[in-house]
């Protein structure tokens, strides 16, 4: 029996799967399928429990398994950088681009969400810094960063992105 | 604080299921979340209330089903229970144990208003 339930306030430890005698042990009040008003009719607004076990990473997984097979396609090495203010990031990043740029293509995401402080650092090095991506108020999701920066590495005719491959709500800004 | 953007993707999700099934609103959500999942519970239950907010989850309750962490003992042959990683088998004491369940994140059920 799977049934709507009706309940608005549930502690909903039981199952709805049962089809034997409805001996509950529990404390609320069964009525099926009417709400509040204590009718049913059919086709109006009841409220119903769903089992829906949506993996809720596993949409970044994908994306995230997609990256992985495009870097190692274009046989790219991704770092991710990540630790405490002030620990020394953008210090191992000036460094190391300094000494790498002739032997390498590299390209740097700062990721910092208040400033361009890093940002400017890293632009003195002589690789591109993505102001505009920087300052681009992202509404929460990293997925319209990955899209924005995608759509730039189609656009782009050279091997380093700039301005002017970012989309225009971007420029704008 | 990547639980906000966990909370978009929930939000997200339950926008297409909601488009999907003509679903008119949702009053609960349950989430299934294992210790290894990676989550700050009290930091998601804050985001969520942030993130739901215009959406078709717009004033729903959470509920977040902690779920325990698995492991495989090899010695004693047997799937056991287990606080964090690393942790010795709570039978037999030993070390060789292989983590099989705990990073869970998932929507468990939705209450709906249809």
């Amino acid at each position: 029996m799977f049934t709507v339930c009706g309940c608005s306030e549930t502690n909903h430890s039981h199952s709805h799967d049962h089809d034997h005698d409805h001996d509950h042990d529990h404390s609320h009040q069964h009525h099926y399928g009417k709400g509040s008003a204590g009718l049913h009719i059919a086709g109006m607004s009841q409220e119903k429990i769903v089992q829906v076990e949506l993996d809720i990473l596993s949409k970044n997984n994908d994306y995230a398994g997609n990256n992985r097979a495009y870097f190692l396609d274009k046989g790219i090495l991704a770092l991710n950088l990540v630790s405490s203010p002030g620990s020394g990031k953008t210090s191992i990043l000036e460094t190391s681009l300094v000494k790498l740029k002739d032997e390498f293509s590299l390209k740097v995401i700062e990721g910092d969400q208040q400033t361009t402080q890093d940002a400017d650092r890293i632009n003195k090095t002589g690789v591109d810094a993505l102001k505009v991506l920087i300052n681009f108020p992202w509404s929460g999701n990293v997925r319209e960063l990955q899209n924005e920066l995608q759509r730039a590495m189609i656009m782009t005719k050279t091997d380093s992105i700039s301005v002017n491959d970012l989309s225009d709500k971007l420029r704008e800004k | 604080m990547h639980e906000m953007s966990i909370c978009m993707s929930i939000v997200e999700s339950l926008e297409e299921s909601a488009k999907a099934n003509n679903y008119k609103g949702i009053d609960k959500v349950w989430l299934e979340i294992g210790p290894f999942s990676g989550v700050e519970v009290r930091a998601l239950e804050f985001s969520f209330d942030v993130a739901i907010r215009g959406s078709i989850a717009d004033g729903a309750e959470l509920e977040i089903i902690e779920t325990d962490a698995s492991a495989w003992c090899f010695n004693c042959d047997e799937a056991v229970v287990v606080e964090q990683r690393y942790d010795s088998c709570p039978k037999c004491g030993g070390h060789q144990l292989t983590v099989t369940g705990g990073e869970e994140l998932k929507i468990k059920q939705i209450s709906i208003k249809e």
